[in-house]
């Protein structure tokens, strides 16, 4: 058994190297106890920022480098690829929950008819209030190996490994990995900028060509409902800001022909009580190249990160 | 806190860490009995107070039972036990699925009666440990054991964390006096228990949850749509899973208890080279089977009461049991129908006896197929939602139906690993995992060791349940 071990971590460690050389970094594969985790911890602070949204503010808001910048704690609550109003609702109804909140909204999610009961969000908000005990404990130390050994990365299970050499795929690092606070540190120079662009457009023009967008009754209810979550938190001691993160090129494009901001965000803006902050209006949220035409590289991620804080501080919103 | 995680490799490293410690032997097993505590408080600690209801009433019970002449004393006694136990189960685990039946039932006359959704939370494990600790108090009433002197000990035999939520069903004549004599694993038990541990996580992990699961749960999951490729990948693969899943908890469990010095007996010997009903349950999930067996087939007169009777006795042994495993109808069915098998078999084997055409190897091996055909066909009804599901799969299994669900790489890996699980089993039917062991050379074991471990470690799926906490 012994002989046997040391053998297995020669080779456990050679993996590791040998994938370290390659370029790859610890990244966390993301669900919903980690998720949970994340939330709990935002809970009886009334010094917490929960970030609120999609993969918008994942990839474009750095946790640590807002808490350095405006203090308190920093909590990534944002699902990719979801609609963060029900998270938002979530913390409204909460009364565990007394901090603040930054919720980056796509025009999309803000306008368009949405049934959320079978996505992400719905399963990981019922989940998060029956976690077990033991799948916390285990949320804890499965984040911790995660976060520091890069042969726990998704992407290198032997399975995988298996069906990508068979299919004589090259095995790449990714070009956003997840760090243990959410955060996902996107690299664009790993990844052929040109398809990924081209792919998010086409996915962007499906998703809006399928939407059914509100009517304006149905808008002006949404917005009340939102103003309700918001007058909760509010009412807790918190704050709630709004921020429409940046989009470039043809996905701009897209969004403000489905979703023209006149129409819907100018409107939110209006009625509702929280702060907005929409990008295009501040010269330090508007010189941002958005890689894909809708997320930032991390460079330009820190960037915006100061100068939102900056903005936030200067506007006195969720600092004294 | 299940074996396939980081939390119980902590959870044992500590729980070592303190038994290895020079404290009396007393000390050591309140140790291990209240680290069981902490273990099962894990999924959800006011359960723990159910434990201490079971394990309470029985002890009191047994010590009444002995200390009695009185044989409508005794049976007082046992009732108190048997309701207890039951009762918990039948509230815990039936509670629901009774209060479906009776509205269904209602419903079906023409009744309105429509109850609020009962929303009752199963306790992991409440089916073994409940059945363990009332062996305890059968045995005293039978005269096979007399209570043991030492509460924490008695304690200990009902909560201890390897067989806890998911057996082995230990007896306690087979367990109470290895609590005598101090015990230490000697450093052959312990290397044998660590690679039993070992094995039985890369049954679970790998073999039952990476590659049978996702077929399985696809195909059960659409039956409606299934081929009939589809239908036997998914069958085929369930089978196979389910052998894995449970034979790989059983092996942790042993292996586990093995690293403290206690020995826990075995629960699967190859069954799907079993020749024959009979045969099988003779090999899988042995300690439910020989319970059955011992306080429900032998108490309602076993083969004792004529021919007939035996039938019964095998058919009602066989539902009960059937319905042990969840509270469904599917499972009733599925139980109804080995009951059905054993008592084709055992009215053959009357009428053939002891023919020499049944000891030819070729014949015996289309036995063998028969049985594991039969075997996996029934594990429709175990596994399927409801009836409708059941019908469509088995429609599709025999009726043919192109293929639409899962991908010819993922059948012909399916088709492999189960194949390879039958011929292991055939190969090794009439040995055990020790002697085979025993007889392989120092670097293949290595190898193999270190292979699992590399696999294990590099795996990174999400934890799945074992199948039978749900029972």
């Amino acid at each position: 058994m012994l002989l046997a071990g040391c053998v297995f971590f020669s080779i456990l460690g050679g993996w590791e190297i040998i994938w370290r050389y390659q370029g790859f970094s610890p990244s966390i594969t993301d669900d919903w106890p980690i998720w949970s985790q994340i939330r709990r911890q935002a809970n009886g602070d009334a010094d917490a920022v929960a970030l609120v949204g999609a993969s918008r503010i994942m990839l474009g808001l750095d946790p640590r480098i807002l808490q350095d910048e405006i203090g308190g704690s920093a909590h990534m609550l944002a699902i990719d690829g979801s609609n963060p109003l029900p998270v938002l609702a979530e913390l409204g109804r909460d009364p565990d929950f007394i901090g603040s909140v930054i919720c980056s909204i796509a025009p999309l999610w803000l306008a368009a008819e949405v049934d959320s009961s079978g996505d992400r969000t719905a399963k990981w908000l019922r989940k998060y209030g029956t976690q077990p005990l033991s799948s916390r404990l285990e949320t804890r130390l499965a984040l911790q190996v995660q976060a520091h050994l890069v042969f726990r990365n998704g992407g290198l299970a032997p399975e995988k490994l298996w069906r990508k050499w068979s299919q004589g795929r090259p095995v790449k690092p990714p070009y956003a990995p997840m760090r243990a606070d959410r955060y996902r540190r996107a690299d664009y120079s790993l990844v052929d900028l040109h398809s990924l662009r081209a792919s998010r457009v086409e996915r962007t023009r499906e998703l809006h060509d399928k939407a059914v967008i509100l009517q304006r009754q149905d808008f002006l209810q949404r917005v009340a409902d939102i103003e309700h979550s918001v007058e909760q938190i509010q009412q807790r001691g918190g704050a709630v800001v709004f921020v429409r993160f940046p989009s470039c090129g043809a996905v701009r494009r897209i969004e403000e022909e489905t979703v023209p901001r006149r129409r819907y965000w100018d409107v939110f803006a209006d009625e509702i009580s929280a702060n907005t902050l929409h990008f295009a209006d501040y010269a330090g949220l508007d010189t941002f190249d958005c890689m894909d035409g809708s997320h930032l590289n991390y460079d330009d991620a820190v960037r915006f990160t100061r100068n939102l804080a900056a903005l936030l501080k200067q506007k006195k919103i969720l600092t004294d | 806190m299940i074996f396939n995680s980081l939390t119980f490799i902590v959870f044992l490293a500590a729980v070592h860490c303190i038994y290895a410690l020079p404290l009396s032997w007393e000390k050591r097993k309140v140790h291990l009995w209240l680290s069981s505590y902490i273990f099962y408080a894990a999924w959800n600690p006011p359960f723990v107070v159910l434990l201490w209801i079971s394990t309470c009433i029985d002890w009191f019970a047994g010590r009444k039972i002995a200390a009695t002449d009185y044989r409508a004393k005794k049976r007082l006694f046992l009732l108190l036990s048997l309701a207890t136990n039951l009762g918990l189960l039948g509230y815990f685990k039936y509670g629901g699925f009774l209060l479906e039946t009776f509205t269904a039932i209602l419903q079906n006359f023409g009744g309105e009666y429509q109850p609020p959704a009962p929303n009752i939370i199963l306790p992991v494990g409440i089916s073994f440990y409940t059945f363990q600790s009332l062996s305890y108090s059968l045995d005293i009433y039978r005269g096979k054991l007399q209570p043991w002197s030492k509460f924490h000990d008695f304690a200990f035999f009902v909560t201890f964390f390897p067989q806890l939520v998911a057996g082995p069903i230990v007896r306690a004549v087979d367990f109470l006096p290895q609590c005598l004599t101090p015990r230490r694993a000697t450093p052959r038990q312990m290397g044998w228990g660590m690679a039993l541990l070992l094995l039985g996580l890369f049954e679970k992990v790998i073999l039952a949850d990476t590659i049978m699961a996702p077929v399985a749960d696809h195909v059960y999951g659409n039956s409606a749509v299934a081929g009939t490729v589809d239908a036997w990948s998914g069958v085929l693969a369930f089978s196979a899973q389910i052998f894995f899943d449970f034979s790989g908890y059983s092996l942790c469990a042993i292996g586990v208890a093995m690293t403290f010095g206690f020995v826990l007996p075995d629960n699967f010997r190859f069954p799907y080279a079993a020749v024959g009903f009979s045969d099988f349950w003779q090999r899988w999930h042995i300690s439910l089977s020989t319970w059955l067996r011992d306080y429900l087939y032998i108490s309602m007169g076993g083969n004792r009461k004529g021919e007939l009777r035996t039938y019964i006795n095998l058919m009602l042994t066989m539902l009960l049991g059937g319905l042990w495993h969840g509270a469904a109808w599917t499972y009733v069915v599925w139980g109804g129908l080995h009951g059905l098998y054993l008592a084709v078999e055992r009215y053959l084997s009357t009428m053939v006896g002891d023919s020499a055409i049944l000891k030819n190897s070729v014949v015996r091996l289309g036995l063998g197929l028969v049985t594991f055909f039969l075997v996996t066909i029934t594990y429709v009804f175990f596994r399927a939602r409801q009836f409708g599901d059941a019908f469509e799969l088995l429609g599709a299994m025999f009726f043919w139906r192109p293929a639409e669900l899962v991908e010819a790489g993922d059948t012909l890996q399916v088709f492999v690993v189960t194949a390879a699980l039958l011929a292991g089993h055939g190969l090794l039917r009439n040995t055990s995992l020790e002697y085979v062991a025993s007889k392989t050379p120092v670097v293949v074991r290595i190898a193999v060791v270190v292979a699992a471990l590399l696999t294990l470690s590099l795996h990174t799926g999400g934890e799945r349940a074992f199948i039978y906490f749900q029972f």
